[in-house]
């Protein structure tokens, strides 16, 4: 077993992913960049590379077993270990309840939810092998329920649950599972916005300006390396989700969408 | 509020049932249990064969997965565990919501889970899963719903204890009456009827 720490984070392409995967990089960890785009992850190992991190970029589809075999191989052959594994693979898409399609809630689960459990039942065993380490899983504050996304808000709410009873289960291996509830990051849909939505968002927030994807990077490199922390949800929002009710933003978000 | 200030007319005893037809859906153990508790509720397999007048006020009880270690999880056996559950749920749910509001009729739904797994179970995270689920799918439900005087709640039931002890057997049975009672509005709660296991302990 190699002594550089490896760490796993799907959805690496751009956003909150790629921003994990530089930060862990930034730890010391050799990151393996998984993404269905795969051109975009190899700009990230790039990225990686030209600040003198170590990183591996492959192309990863969380809801094929095929893909995620071949990437825990490349862990676990290659490079000799897993540490840490993020799941942060995710699509949004949001409808009316009474209009929600139910092939739109099913793949919603298959890349949300069902995915990335394949995938943390898959490394259990490298990662116990490696000694123990550390699971991340990207929820989201709609967890708490969110106007407009029963199909997401089920599908970040199953990870929470999961979540709970995987650290009851895997801590005895030296094995951490954690959330991260992120609120409202900046992304090219929220840039996207009109002003005066952004503006109704803002006042929803505490801190008054919408997060950025590293605030959620710094989040998971805490509890990466935070061995007497598990089965947490840890809401990373702005205090969002002890504000305003936002009840109305949300309406008007969906009819922007 | 002084209660003992109110004249006894006032004050209304807490009911077994509700004053309107409620239904239990669900053909699993656990909905098999609630109905031993609560035999008042009318039954159902699925609401899609049920008169579409007679559902106006449901309890739905999904299935809850068998243990499975998290070791031993494929896709496949994480499709039928968790992902059915979801999807049958979500389609009762779906199915009594769209009939509400084309009737434009208020609706009292509630979901009935395992409060064990609901706090996390060693050993059973695919049934930790189903029920952090559909507690986020409810909790979105009762702010989408509530513009439709159709109230979403969840009630988290220890059926052990129901069955054990007469109290809380009657505690569950009050608590569904008044949250499937046309008569009271009451939305976006988790109500533990768990005889206290749940205390002290962070819930999800």
């Amino acid at each position: 077993m190699t002594d550089i720490k490896v760490a796993l984070v799907t959805g690496a392409a751009r956003g909150i992913g790629r921003a994990i995967a530089l930060r862990l990089a930034s730890s010391s960890y050799h990151v393996v960049v998984g993404d269905l785009d795969h051109a975009a992850v190899l700009r990230v190992q790039e990225e990686i590379e030209q600040g003198g991190g170590k990183s591996t970029a492959v192309q990863l589809d969380v809801t094929a077993k095929d893909s995620r075999e071949a990437t825990l191989r490349l862990c676990s052959e290659k490079l000799g270990r897993l540490d840490v594994l993020v799941n942060c693979a995710g699509v949004l898409k949001d409808v009316l309840i009474e209009r929600m399609p139910l092939t739109l809630f099913s793949s919603l689960m298959a890349v949300n939810l069902i995915g990335p459990l394949a995938l943390i039942g898959a490394s259990v065993d490298l990662m116990r092998r490696s000694g123990g380490g550390a699971i991340v899983n990207i929820s989201s504050r709609a967890w708490l329920g969110t106007f407009g996304s029963t199909a997401y808000s089920t599908s970040k709410g199953g990870l929470v649950g999961a979540s709970r009873s995987l650290a009851l289960e895997l801590g005895r291996y030296g094995i951490t599972v954690n959330c991260i509830a992120p609120g409202f990051i900046e992304t090219e849909m929220t840039a996207a916005l009109p002003e005066h939505v952004r503006q109704q968002i803002f006042a929803s927030i505490a801190v008054r300006h919408i997060g950025q994807p590293d605030d959620i990077a710094r989040a998971v490199a805490f509890l990466a390396e935070a061995p007497y922390c598990t089965g947490q949800v840890l809401p990373v929002c702005g205090g969002r989700s002890i504000g305003v009710p936002e009840l109305s933003v949300n309406e008007e978000l969906k009819e922007h969408q | 509020m002084n209660i003992s200030a109110l004249p006894d007319s006032d004050i209304t005893p807490l009911r077994d049932s509700p004053s309107n037809p409620a239904w239990l859906v669900g053909s699993c153990e656990n909905a098999r249990t609630l109905h031993k508790l609560v035999p008042t509720l009318q039954t159902s397999d699925a609401t899609e064969t049920t008169p579409v007048a007679a559902l106006q006020c449901v309890c739905v009880v999904p299935s809850i997965p068998e243990p499975l270690p998290a070791d031993q999880w494929t896709a496949e056996t994480l499709e039928a565990s968790v992902e059915q559950p979801l999807l049958w749920t979500v389609t009762e749910l779906q199915t009594v919501i769209s009939r509400l509001i084309e009737a434009e009729k208020p609706g009292r739904l509630v979901v009935a889970l395992p409060s064990d797994h609901a706090m996390g179970v060693d050993g059973n995270a695919a049934a930790g899963t189903v029920c952090g689920g559909i507690l986020s799918m409810c909790r979105t439900l009762s702010m989408e719903l509530k513009r439709k005087s159709i109230a979403v709640n969840v009630l988290l039931v220890d059926t052990d204890a129901c069955l054990e002890l007469p109290d809380v057997a009657a505690s569950l049975r009050q608590q569904l009456a008044l949250l499937l009672d046309l008569d009271s509005w009451m939305t976006g709660q988790e109500i533990w009827v768990a005889d206290g296991s749940e205390l002290g302990r962070k819930r999800p």
